[in-house]
């Protein structure tokens, strides 16, 4: 009786853990998918034609400021962004609600500076710290587990 | 979406007010599904290409099955890890909701039944600073006022 309810637990377990790697396979193919033919910032530097007027938002940081336009850095890629107006955020990056025209003209319709987003960041490493702390205090690592501190 | 320390507080003004002993399995659910979704930071600033998408452990579901994932890992009570580790992501998303974007940028909350996001549109991420005020002010009003509660039995014992 004992063996079976052991079977039947590792049993619901590989299948929790199959729907977990399931799903998270899925989602990857998924966006696999939408970046083939769907709209990205590659795809769309590819076939601008193919994407006129569509409107995102991107995450990035203001590179430099010029007149009419400014260099917007995604990670990979540098985009040249139509606008003015645009300021640099301070200690942060730049949440940009853009429109992507048919020739190839990325330009600014928003725009919002995530200023002082770093000290978030830094908060947040303290978070992680703190988490570890309780979480010692609650827990010692044994050889069948985390057991009652 | 808000910073990992107003999740953290959320997390442990929960396990106050329902009187959970394990803080941490609470704070652990409320923290997880921020960990590693903002992998995308990492591609960002180290202009690395994004080849895997984490987005996907940032949803409600993913919260379900990671918290039923992790019963192995302790010796305690499995329905209460998964209850807790529960309450802990429920806040999260929750919090979650009230961050704004332009676009529909949310929550994917019906994960993977359907990949429709959801968000109130309230405050920006940047601006989470007010809810980590406010989630610490009233955190200390919880713990104030069970002190207060604690130390008036032990006064009506003696």
């Amino acid at each position: 009786m004992a063996q079976k309810s052991g079977n039947l637990s590792r049993a619901l377990y590989l299948l929790v853990l199959a729907l977990f790697i399931g799903a998270f396979v899925y989602d990857n193919l998924r966006t696999f998918g939408k970046a083939k033919d769907g709209f990205t910032i590659s795809n769309y530097l590819s076939s601008p034609e193919k994407y006129d007027g569509h409107k995102m938002e991107i995450m990035g940081r203001v590179v430099n400021i010029s007149q009419g336009h400014f260099v917007f850095n995604i990670g990979s890629t540098d985009l040249k962004i139509s606008g003015s107006g645009i300021k640099k955020p301070v200690l942060g990056e730049t949440a940009l609600y853009a429109n992507f025209r048919g020739d190839g003209t990325i330009e600014m319709i928003d725009y919002h500076n995530y200023n002082y987003n770093h000290i978030l960041y830094i908060i947040s490493f303290v978070a992680i710290i703190l988490f570890l702390a309780i979480f010692l205090r609650e827990w010692k690592l044994t050889s069948g587990g985390f057991k009652n501190a | 979406m808000p910073d990992l320390m107003s999740h953290l507080i959320i997390g442990l003004i929960l396990a106050e007010l329902f009187n959970i002993k394990k803080k941490s399995i609470v704070i652990l659910g409320a923290l997880t599904p921020d960990l590693l979704s903002k992998m995308n930071l990492f591609y960002l600033y180290f202009k690395a290409p994004a080849l895997v998408s984490f987005v996907s452990f940032h949803t409600p579901f993913m919260s379900l099955l990671l918290s039923m994932l992790t019963i192995p890992l302790f010796n305690y009570d499995k329905t209460k890890i998964v209850l807790y580790f529960n309450l802990g992501s429920v806040s999260h998303y929750l919090s979650d909701l009230s961050i704004r974007h332009f676009t529909e940028v949310g929550t994917r909350l019906f994960f993977p039944f359907t990949n429709k996001n959801y968000t109130l549109n309230l405050i920006w991420p940047n601006h989470s600073i007010y809810i980590l005020i406010g989630s610490a002010i009233v955190y200390l009003a919880v713990i104030l006022a069970k002190h207060k509660k604690s130390s008036k039995s032990v006064a009506r014992n003696l």
